[in-house]
């Protein structure tokens, strides 16, 4: 999948607790059922999952911090696009490899349907939830989308993990103060208590209010915004050493995470940067470094 | 057959050699590593990350390390 364009790749059993990630409906109204049939199938109004697709496929796409970090502009904003068409893209061809190998592949009917990607992401093992209610890899930190795919090909699977990243979050707090609608919490803890438009319960978390997130995009910033990605201090290039002893000390040294935040400020990062000058810049192809933290 | 030398040394010459400290190896050692350090993060934050701010503290660092170790070696060329 790496080779089709994924950034980072994790799987996971679907048992009966994660099972209740997947929708009851895809977002074009087509019900989501599981099924015996040993193959998946689709009629006007329902989906049919076979139960012997019981793997997930979770995988990840990067985006442009140098597009991101000009949020809220069109320049901002069309990483995230791309990065979703180009989920698409892996997603067809990992269906046109799974088939070729005789096991199915089922993918997303649209963008973010058939479940949840931020907890698959988190119970594959793929980084942790964070105080923008998305997931921060240890790779890429916020700079990129979730997908998945259900595959009844048996695959070796994932565990969560704890890299320090929602434990920084207690201390950090930078998204929820660069952000122009307040929509970010700045609670000190995550919470069980839901709060703001479109939020399930049942976990916990740093709920973010999407209602006034939606109504900046659409009645202030006239495109997606974003901000709260670019600030973030995991969100780094890492090109610089120094990025890979910081996330060491962040996940081995929690007592240091304010020390860090103050540095990230100090040193300048999460600045916006103008829209005319990303014209200039010579950068790679999507405008990601696809080797970025990954070995093997 | 060989003729053996019958020149004295008009003077004699002292050399005082002194070794140098375990701990004073470790130390240049760990300077060398904080500069290429300092240095790797400046050269990489103001280019491929373009942070002009982190590389200027980067550089300004680096300085200071390197004038530092080159200060003290001055200081204990003698000792
Ligand atoms: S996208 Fe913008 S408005 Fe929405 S939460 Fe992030 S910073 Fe706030
Ligand atoms: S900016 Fe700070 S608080 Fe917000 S998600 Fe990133 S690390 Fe967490």
């Amino acid at each position: 999948m790496r080779h089709f364009g994924a950034g980072t790749v994790a799987f996971l059993e679907l048992d009966d607790n994660t099972r209740k990630l997947v929708y009851g409906n895809d977002p074009d109204g087509k019900e989501l059922v599981f099924t015996d049939d040993p193959v998946a199938s689709e009629t006007e109004t329902q989906r049919f999952i076979p139960n012997s697709c019981k793997y997930v496929i979770v995988y990840t796409m990067q985006m442009s911090q140098e597009s991101m970090r000009r949020s809220p502009t069109i320049t901002g904003s069309q990483t995230t696009t791309l990065a979703y068409r180009r989920l698409e893209e892996v997603q067809r061809s990992t269906q046109d490899f799974l088939t070729g190998l005789g096991y199915q592949g089922l993918g997303e009917s649209s963008t973010n349907a058939l479940g949840i990607a931020p907890a698959f992401g988190v119970l594959a093992g793929l980084g942790e939830m964070s105080r923008l209610n998305r997931v921060i890899s240890p790779e890429y930190g916020p700079m990129m989308r979730i997908s998945k795919i259900l595959t009844d090909l048996p695959v070796a699977t994932d565990k969560p993990i704890d890299a320090g990243i929602m434990e920084f979050c207690k201390h950090c707090k930078k998204c929820a103060e660069a952000c122009p609608s307040e929509a970010l919490s700045f609670d000190d803890e995550p919470t069980w208590e839901v709060r703001g438009g479109w939020n399930n319960p049942g976990h916990k978390a740093y709920f973010e209010d999407a209602t006034k997130c939606m109504t900046y995009w659409r009645e202030v910033a006239g495109s997606n915004c974003g901000i709260c990605f670019s600030v973030c201090p995991f969100a780094k290039k890492d090109k610089a050493w120094i990025h890979e002893w910081v996330k060491m000390g962040t996940s081995v040294a929690p007592f240091a995470d304010s020390f860090f935040r103050s540095m990230d400020d100090a040193f300048g990062y999460g600045v916006k940067a103008s829209s005319e000058d990303w014209w200039s810049l010579d950068l790679p192809e999507y405008g990601v470094d696809s080797n970025q933290s990954v070995t093997g | 057959m060989t003729q053996q030398s019958t020149v004295e040394p008009k003077e004699t010459q002292y050399y005082r050699i002194q070794k140098r400290a375990w701990y004073s190896w470790v130390l240049w050692i760990i300077w060398v590593a904080l500069l290429v350090f300092l240095v790797q993060n400046a050269i990489t934050s103001g280019g491929a990350e373009l942070e002009p701010r982190a590389a200027m503290l980067f550089w300004v660092s680096a300085g200071v390390v390197a004038l530092a170790g080159i200060v003290i070696a001055f200081v204990r060329r003698d000792r």
